[in-house]
């Protein structure tokens, strides 16, 4: 833990409109759940500021695998070689926080039985965008056979009902996802395979739109992908998965999400005045 | 009787009316009193001075001789002065002396037609007449012929009049012994005691309360008590020049009512070393061999897996007793010598020890097979009642008279259910162990179930009950061994008819411990009688003993151990129940306030550093265990490539990639390694490689078992459902040691013959201390191999006996290294990591 706090005094030296640092912080952890690193990051600039978590925990019930997480808001699963990174440990030196010219954020070396890659999740100055880097680590004990990020997407409407005092249930919703150059993909419990060339995808919902979590978008490179997938589900949570050329160098996706109230339209209009890219 | 005489023994007696007087006492044992004589008051001790001599019978002097030792000692701690004892033949001396107190059967106590032959075995009267007081008890010492070998050995004899003489000192000077030293008993100071006329008897309700061994414990542990008590405690009290002294252990034993008076034991016997050992070439005839050819004996183990399903072994115990009888040599002694109370003519003992044969195994034994014995749900008791059937009918026919004293013990408590079994004959005895009695009897299921299983035991002798009980204190946890013993009488009362009055036996799975003396002291009392009023023994005893203020808030705190003790520990069936913490906080102020209102270096100071001695710790280990996370060690990778040489040194360059496993206090106390001895472990697709290393020179003795010499153990449960678990060992003298343990979907008995045969470890002695190598291969397991990032449970165990012993564990498996449920979390990590 003092390498955390190290941290926590560098970004301090730095404060100001663009930064990373890291937050008290301790997971909620479920009776039969241990943990041994568990990190929570705020990333911010002007306009924005995401919260990155990771905690790398042990679920021990009978039945159920080990479990960790990695959180933008929601879960982000990658899987490299078969292995999900919710099942790795995650040491304090594979850490770090860092903040350049333009840029500040958090990097993290993931090692997945010898096959290690390298997230970068960061803000750049003046934009309201989440920016994910991943590129394989200099040093790998294994090759990347295959490597896998699937994105949770909590889209407007989860939340508690008021009548009931739970949470709302399944097939109540209506729910879109915009695609670049304007397609619409309907609700489908499949996956829907994206268009090679496509590069964004806006996920909202008609019906709850102002309530819960709003839309999200996700921007990203396709030439570096063999497929993006989406799956538009009538319950709270919808899923996006890219797969990745087993050679590819880098990796970056955009994300952004509200953390205020906002309706379709006026998401749609942020989107147009920032300029979000892919759109 | 003049009228100043008759005012005087009014005014004598108002006191004692007032109170109940000395016979109604309720904290002392309840007495059967009779019709007092008319004579004065007689007045042992005036204005400081005594007017009493001892008198004893001058042709028997030896026999009363204790007895009458011991009440001149106690009268010499309350007054100072020492009485003298004197015969019945020292006429001229006895005539200087007002009144006389006759110890034990003499002229006196004949002339007051005091027949102690007629009372109960181990009873008293105490009676007095014009100027003299009688206490006089049924004593072996005055039987002819008694202390002969039909008897059982010296252990055996019945002291009335030394019961006797205790309930008198009790009584009327007050004294009370709750602990050994110098300040362990209660001894007013008396300067004056005047008797009014009484006759009272007493006798004890059961014959042996055999504790001969847990009261050497409590003196045997000198480390930890001297410091309490002072050095060698285990001595005398100082008494005058030519006094008899009287040993510490011996008097806390005759006045606790340790008795053992007729010659009966249940134990386990014959010892599996001394048949191995005397038959090495007929080991596999008496000892279970399984299908497999598995045999259950390796010459160092204390379980006896005798093979009970072989009628032959009995044939070979009768031989065996044979040979005793006969002065020869035998599994049982020397030269017919028993080492123990049995066997004698009267009884003759058999019992398995600590053993169990897993179920696979007996399940493929043929005679369990072919005869159906393990096919009614009944654990093996109808294998245990056949061959006890068979070898009592042995009995009857070669030691006409003799009885079979036997144990239903471990999984074969509960009587047979197989109606050719169902009828014991009448030369056995049973000793039934009662595995979770006292300290469960408020609890209505464990108490019906007991209830239920001596009754049908009486079925099955013949409508005999049980000659006795065997009970245990709760291992491990203070809070419940300060009060389970308690309910030893509310036991007994519970099982009422369906147990004899042979033996009760108290086995306090681990030491005599005097911090909790107060359960010890109301326990015995019960054992003598379970009418004994428990409350009122404790409620008189915490004021005497630690002063008004103390006593009070120390009275608060034994009620508060007692209601969380039924209500978590007995209500929950839970021997380590974790207490909420706002009692916690209560017992623990109320401590603290005791300690405040006593005077530093006063006796009561000294009582309480004994009385609160395991508390400090006790609370932390409660405090810790709510707040315990299960550890977490990361198993990572041997670097590819590498194999560690096994040579017992610790040296290879990638050890230092495994992360340290920290041992800690397995009851959270917060005792440490005091040479910060930790494992370090890795893996590869093999198995498991570890190393411990440890700064002290250990207790490596070859003739000695993996458990008697320093050791590491290390206890695996492959997966996270608990299904099962490996338990390894390696002493300093390398012997290895492995078990197993199937717990789903059925719990089986723990198989101490589970091989591992690729299982491997050296050991490195050095000048200041041992290092241990060891290999757990996965390939033994029959296990899939642990995927990268799959997390296992495990538990690694230090055991130190050399100098310090100490007791350390990487998981707080609160005194149990198999606790399960609290096993650390081994998360295998990946290449790399």
């Amino acid at each position: 833990m003092k390498k955390i706090f190290l941290l926590f005094f560098c970004a301090a030296l730095f404060p100001g409109l663009l930064g990373a640092d890291v937050k008290p912080f301790r997971p909620w952890l479920a009776p039969d759940m241990y943990t041994s690193s568990y990190f929570h990051v705020n990333i911010y600039n002007a306009e924005t500021s995401f919260h990155v978590s990771y905690a790398g925990a042990v679920r021990l019930k009978p039945g159920v695998i080990p479990m960790g997480q990695l959180r933008v808001g929601s879960p982000i699963n990658i899987t490299v070689n078969g292995i999900q990174n919710r099942v790795l440990y995650m040491p304090e030196e594979n850490f770090s926080l860092f903040r350049e010219k333009e840029r500040a954020g958090c990097r993290m070396c993931l090692n997945f039985d010898g096959a290690a890659i390298q997230m970068e999740f960061f803000v750049r100055d003046g934009s309201p965008l989440l920016h994910c880097r991943v590129t394989p680590a200099e040093k790998q004990l294994r090759p990347i056979r295959d490597i896998r990020i699937n994105l949770d997407l909590l889209t407007s409407g989860l939340g508690i009902d008021s009548a009931t005092k739970r949470f709302k249930p399944d097939g109540i919703y209506e729910r879109e996802a915009r695609i670049s150059g304007g397609g619409v993909l309907k609700m489908n419990p499949k996956w829907q395979l994206l268009p090679a060339g496509n590069c964004a995808v806006t996920v909202y919902d008609l019906k709850w739109e102002r309530n819960g979590s709003g839309p999200v978008f996700i921007g990203y490179d396709p030439a570096l992908l063999t497929s993006a997938k989406l799956k538009i589900n009538n319950n709270y949570m919808n899923n996006l998965e890219f797969e990745l050329k087993k050679d590819f160098r880098e990796f970056v996706f955009t994300l952004y999400k509200p953390r205020t109230k906002i309706s379709n339209d006026e998401f749609f209009a942020l989107e147009r005045s920032k300029a979000f890219p892919g759109l | 009787m003049c009228f100043s005489l008759q005012l005087r023994v009014l005014l004598s007696a108002l006191p004692l009316l007032l109170s109940g007087g000395p016979l109604e006492n309720p904290a002392l044992n309840p007495v059967e009193v009779h019709a007092a004589p008319s004579h004065a008051p007689l007045e042992l001790v005036k204005d400081g001075s005594l007017r009493f001599a001892i008198v004893i019978d001058g042709d028997h002097p030896e026999a009363s001789r204790h007895p009458a030792n011991t009440l001149a000692d106690a009268f010499y701690r309350c007054t100072g002065k020492v009485p003298a004892i004197l015969t019945h033949k020292q006429k001229t001396e006895l005539a200087k002396f007002p009144v006389l107190v006759a110890v034990g059967k003499s002229p006196f106590t004949d002339a007051q037609q005091i027949d102690a032959a007629k009372f109960p075995k181990g009873g008293f009267a105490v009676k007095t007449a014009e100027n003299l007081v009688a206490i006089v008890g049924y004593d072996s010492a005055r039987i002819p012929g008694f202390a002969t070998p039909e008897n059982g050995n010296a252990k055996v004899r019945i002291n009335g009049t030394l019961h006797g003489v205790y309930d008198f000192m009790e009584r009327f000077l007050g004294v009370r012994i709750y602990l050994p030293g110098e300040f362990g008993a209660v001894w007013p100071k008396t300067a004056s005691l005047s008797i009014l006329p009484l006759h009272y008897l007493d006798y004890p309700r059961v014959q042996n309360v055999n504790q001969d061994w847990f009261i050497h414990t409590g003196f045997a542990a000198k480390k930890r008590w001297d410091t309490l008590f002072g050095p060698d405690f285990d001595r005398a009290l100082p008494v005058p020049l030519g006094v008899a002294k009287i040993p510490d252990r011996m008097r806390i034993a005759n006045a606790w009512r340790c008795r053992i008076q007729t010659p009966y034991r249940a134990i386990h016997s014959p010892s599996p070393q001394a048949v191995g050992k005397a038959y090495p070439d007929r080991v596999e005839q008496y000892f279970f061999k399984a299908a497999d050819g598995k045999l259950y004996y390796n010459g160092t183990s204390i379980g006896s897996y005798f093979d009970i399903t072989n009628l032959a072994f009995a044939d070979f115990l009768v031989e065996e007793w044979k040979k005793h009888f006969a002065g020869g040599d035998s599994v049982f002694g020397k030269k017919g010598e028993a080492s123990d109370i049995v066997p004698n003519r009267q009884y003759l003992a058999f019992g398995q020890c600590d053993a169990d044969v897993p179920l696979p195994d007996m399940l493929s034994n043929p005679t369990v097979r072919t005869l159906g014995l393990l096919g009614n749900n009944n654990g093996y008791s109808e294998i245990h009642s056949r061959f006890v059937i068979y070898l009592a009918k042995r009995i009857q026919k070669e030691f006409p008279g003799a009885k079979l004293s036997i144990m239903p013990y471990a999984n074969y408590t509960s009587p047979p259910k197989m109606e050719e079994f169902r009828r014991f004959p009448d030369n056995v005895e049973i000793q039934i162990c009662a595995g979770n009695l006292p300290g469960f009897i408020r609890n209505p299921k464990v108490r019906d179930g007991w209830l239920k299983r001596f009754a049908d035991w009486r079925a099955v002798l013949g409508g005999r009950a049980v000659a006795g009980v065997w009970l245990y204190n709760i291992p491990n946890n203070p809070f419940a061994r300060a009060i389970a013993p308690e309910f030893m009488g509310e036991t007994m009362k519970a099982l009422g008819k369906d147990t004899g009055n042979i033996e009760l036996f108290f086995d306090y799975y681990g030491d005599l411990e005097w911090c909790y003396y107060y359960a010890s002291y109301i326990m015995y009392r019960s054992m003598w009688n379970s009418d004994f009023d428990i409350d009122a023994a404790l409620d008189e005893h915490w004021e005497l003993f630690y002063g008004e203020k103390a006593g009070k808030l120390l009275k608060e705190f034994h009620a508060c151990l007692r209601s969380c003790f039924l209500k978590y520990v007995a209500g929950g069936v839970d021997n380590n129940a974790l207490y909420p913490v706002a009692e916690l906080d209560r017992m623990e102020g109320l401590l603290d306030g005791a300690e405040k209102v006593l005077a530093p270096d006063s006796v009561e100071w000294k009582r309480f550093l004994v009385f609160s001695e395991p508390w400090k710790k006790a609370f932390q280990s409660q405090r810790t265990r709510q707040q315990y996370r299960r550890p977490v060690y990361h198993l990572r990778r041997l670097p590819e490539g590498r194999t560690p040489v096994l040579d017992g040194v610790p040296d290879e360059d990638f050890w230092k990639i495994a992360e340290l496993m920290p041992l800690g206090d397995p009851n959270g106390a917060g005792n440490l390694p005091s040479d910060g001895a930790a494992f370090r472990l890795l893996w590869d697709d093999s198995g498991i490689w570890g190393c411990c290393t440890m700064n002290y020179v250990p207790l490596a003795d070859s003739g000695k078992t993996v458990w008697q010499n320093c050791s590491i153990e290390m206890l695996i449960s492959p997966g996270n459902r608990f299904d099962d678990y490996f338990h390894y060992a390696v002493d300093a003298a390398n012997h290895p040691y492995t078990a197993s343990r199937v717990m789903n979907p059925i719990a089986q008995p723990y198989n101490a013959k589970w091989e591992s045969p690729c299982f491997h470890s050296m050991v490195k002695i050095g000048g200041k201390g041992w290092s241990v190598e060891f290999f757990l291969p996965f390939a033994d397991l029959k296990k899939p191999l642990p995927r990268p990032y799959e997390a296992w449970y495990g538990n690694f165990v230090r055991t130190r006996h050399a100098g310090e012993k100490e007791f350390h564990s990487s998981a707080m498996t609160v005194g149990n290294n198999h606790n399960l449920p609290q096993f650390g979390i081994l998360k295998f990590l990946g290449l790399g990591d």
